[in-house]
């Protein structure tokens, strides 16, 4: 079992986000994900044509997070246990044309991506060729779209994972229904595999402990396996997925694995980098890409 | 329904055992020895005027330490294995990290080393393990057994250069450890072990005891019959009430409700009750050694017959973050760690042992 | 002396063995049980999202807290469902409940969605779950070394 990890933290203020960390911390999180939200894909893409001064600009993922050496000093660590961000775009298309912005430099600094489909048309997209990570399950309206059982094999083949996000139906009451039925729908799709279970929470008090978490999962159909899966070994799943999707432009790609969670056992004590061999690699035919991958590590 | 919830399996086990303390097949020792690593220690006393003195004196005695981020290299150095692994009775447990979630190690006292890995840490290290088995294939923890005290396992040999390679090279695991140790010499202090790791400069602490007791004052306690275990007479109580009932004194749940019609909670004592001047309550967590718990127990033994009680109890909590329960029998945490067992004491000798695990874990 | 092995099953529910052993003096018996135990603890700590004073929130508020949450959830009938609360400390909210197992689930999934109290943000946190009430008694990973 992975360590716990809530996938789905929406980015804002970095006194509010940090407050937001702490409380993870305490209910036993050991990593989240920074969400960057941008609306919507295709507003981005028209605009970067025609009209430049409503430009939308994204971020560099490291203004999204909280200052590493913030999270390392200021006694966040209350349990002694190491404590981890990384960062994650999401966005929701509903225009197939759109998504090709995705595959832009800038998106994918990224250390996750996520889309939200909103027809059946972007959801096959989704599925079928964008290079993400996650695909959110919309939990506030009735789905517009039908989940088939084809198109969930064909993002499962992927190693894409489908998001469920639990705190929109705790900051209004009514959700609950559509977030239950969508996700019975999803689970009952998928047999309950690729699935992860995050917040999506805007204030610190929406959090939830991943044992509660876990125990929603079971609501929604999953066994106890998968649900407490849904918050630990498929994260873990899904951050590695987001790691081999940045090598696999290049033709050959050699490093010490640092992935965000393996960590040592000792009290935040992480790998000693040092004295291995520096990050080789072969030439990579998108020098965009290589430039990511060094901003990245 | 909206929501089935066909899947929500069983939280826990519960095993229940009744037997006689003079019987030569009796396994209540064993019991004790082989629950290494107790967190704490709680017994009830009903109709005890005061507390005997020497009563608590096994716990108080025991000395345990904490000792701060030791390599496990550090543990399979032959001069420690000499001077205390193979000397006498070491417990070490890892402390601060989740059973479930994270890397946790124990060394028994049988010279097992227990290494719980996740799969990063396991497939950096590069020892052979089995899969735990709880949880399903994909989410699986490893488990590696070592056996430090096995006469092969020195330095110059494969097996321990390998380990030593792996422990040093591969992946430096490092642990806070909660420590005590039973010399096998009664002339050499327990304390030593905390010589060394100072000496070796690691910080090591001793690790305090807390105590605490509540006495209770005309408290309605069940009437329970040591051989009716089922409560069938209707002259005494059920077993398993009765446990619940002594949980609730444990966890301070106010018992003078004598009515079920109350808003808030239906519970009342079990009947048939009977009414106790004094009953008196002592809880003691810290680190504890099975040897200071078989010390009590059988202080409670005598106790019982000499002040005539209708019984005592003693309740022992292991640690949730364990890697073991009972001997080399794995233990893990779904939503909860427990690994804990009670004895109900008669003057008859008879007692009732009740051991309750969780739902992963394999029975006793 | 002649000894017959008792047949009856215990009320405990689920998968159960029962074995008998005739030992010298005595009569050992055995009881497992690792089927569904009769009910299911939890603890539990109401948070809010703003300081509130300790003496609005009392055990019947608690309770009445409780019940609404499992019935903007599942309903009227499940709502019905004994619910007890065992132990509340008013200074922190903090508390054991008792419930049959088969609604455990449901309590603690009702427990997870209940968000707000009298416009309040609030949230539940369950620090722990058992199927044996005498397991919330100790909290080995609340051990402080200070």
């Amino acid at each position: 079992m992975a360590a716990y990890m809530d996938l789905n933290m929406v980015s804002e203020e970095p006194a509010n986000l940090f407050s937001k960390l702490k409380i993870a911390e305490k209910l036993g999180y050991d990593m989240v994900a920074i969400n960057h939200v941008v609306e919507d894909m295709a507003v981005l893409a028209s605009a970067s044509k025609k009209e430049k001064k409503k430009k939308i600009v994204i971020p560099h993922p490291n203004e999204v997070k909280v200052d590493d050496a913030k999270l390392r000093t200021n006694s966040i660590n209350v349990s002694g246990r190491p404590f981890k961000q990384c960062s994650r775009l999401s966005t929701i298309i509903t225009d197939p044309s759109a998504a090709h912005r995705l595959h832009s430099p800038e998106v994918q600094l990224y250390d996750l991506i996520a889309v939200q489909p909103t027809s059946e048309k972007t959801f096959l997209l989704a599925c079928k060729t964008l290079n993400v990570d996650i695909i959110t399950i919309d939990v506030t309206q009735k789905l517009s779209y039908q989940i088939k059982r084809t198109l969930i094999n064909l993002a499962m083949d992927r190693g894409l994972f489908f998001e469920i996000q639990y705190s929109p139906a705790i900051r209004d009451n009514s959700l609950r229904k559509y977030t239950i039925s969508n996700a019975q729908q999803l689970v009952l799709m998928c047999k309950g595999k690729n699935v992860i279970v995050t917040s999506g929470c805007k204030r610190p008090i929406e959090l939830r402990g991943p044992l509660d978490v876990a125990n929603l999962g079971v609501m929604f159909g999953l066994t106890e396996a998968q649900a407490k899966a849904a918050v630990s070994t498929n994260c873990r799943a899904v951050l590695q997925h987001a790691e081999a999707r940045r090598l696999t432009k290049s033709t050959i790609g050699v490093e010490r694995i640092s992935l965000p969670i393996t960590v040592d056992a000792a009290n935040g004590k992480q790998n000693d980098v040092s004295g291995e061999p520096k990050q080789k690699r072969a030439k990579i035919d998108d020098s965009c890409l290589l430039k990511d991958k060094e901003a990245v590590t | 329904m909206a929501a089935p919830m066909k899947h929500a399996a069983p939280v826990g086990k519960l095993v229940f055992e009744k037997s006689n303390f003079n019987d030569k097949k009796s396994r209540h020792l064993q019991h004790i020895t082989d629950h290494y690593f107790n967190y704490s220690v709680e017994t009830m006393l009903p109709g005890c005027e005061f507390l005997p003195s020497d009563i608590q004196v096994p716990l108080t005695e025991v000395e345990a330490f904490v000792s701060y981020k030791v390599p496990l290299a550090e543990i399979i150095k032959p001069d420690f294995l000499q001077a205390f692994v193979k000397r006498g009775k070491l417990y070490m447990l890892s402390h601060g990290m989740q059973i479930d979630t994270q890397d946790c190690a124990a060394l028994l006292p049988t010279g097992i080393l227990i290494l719980s890995l996740t799969k990063d840490s396991y497939e950096q290290l590069g020892l052979e393990g089995k899969v735990a088995n709880f949880g399903d294939k994909k989410t699986c923890k490893y488990v590696i057994e070592i056996n430090v005290k096995d006469h092969t396992f020195v330095p110059g040999k494969k097996r321990y250069e390998r380990i030593k390679r792996c422990l040093t090279e591969h992946l430096q695991l490092t642990f806070d450890f909660l420590l005590t140790w039973c010399p096998g010499d009664a002339k050499v202090s327990p304390a030593s072990v905390q010589c060394y790791f100072q000496c070796n400069g690691f910080l090591c602490n001793r690790l305090p005891i807390m105590r605490k007791q509540k006495d209770y004052e005309d408290l309605a306690i069940p009437v329970i019959s040591s051989d009716n275990p089922t409560g069938e007479a209707e002259s005494c109580c059920d077993s398993m009430e009765f446990y619940e009932w002594l949980g609730a004194c444990a966890t301070e749940v106010d018992l003078s409700a004598t009515s079920l019609d109350s808003y808030t909670s239906s519970y009342i004592c079990p009947a048939p009750r009977e009414l106790k001047d004094r009953c008196v309550t002592w809880t003691s967590k810290g680190m504890l050694t099975c040897a200071s718990i078989i010390d009590v127990l059988t202080k409670l033994r005598q106790i019982v017959q000499k002040m005539n009680l209708p019984w005592v109890s003693l309740t022992v909590h292991g640690f949730m973050d364990c890697p073991v329960s009972w001997g080399q029998r794995e233990h893990s945490f779904y939503n909860n760690g427990d690994n804990l067992y009670t004895f109900v004491i008669f003057p008859n000798n008879d007692y009732w042992l009740y051991s309750a695990i969780g739902s992963k874990d394999v029975c006793v | 002396m002649h000894w017959r092995p008792m047949q009856k099953h215990w009320r405990v529910g689920g998968h159960l063995a029962v074995s008998h052993d005739f030992l010298g003096m005595g009569m050992y018996e055995k009881q497992v049980s690792k089927g569904h135990l009769p009910y299911c603890y939890l603890k539990v700590r109401l948070d809010f999202e703003e300081d509130v004073d300790p003496t609005d929130i009392d055990i019947i508020i608690f309770k009445h807290i409780v019940l609404q949450a499992v019935q903007s959830l599942f309903g009227e009938a499940a709502s019905c469902t004994p619910i007890d609360v065992l132990k509340y400390r008013q200074t922190n909210r903090e508390a054991i409940l008792r419930v049959s197992s088969r609604y455990f689930t449901k309590l603690w999934a009702s427990l997870t969605w209940y968000s707000c109290y009298s416009e309040q943000s609030c949230a539940f946190r369950v620090l722990q779950v058992s199927s044996h009430l005498m397991a919330l008694a100790a909290n080995s990973r609340q051990l402080s070394l200070a």
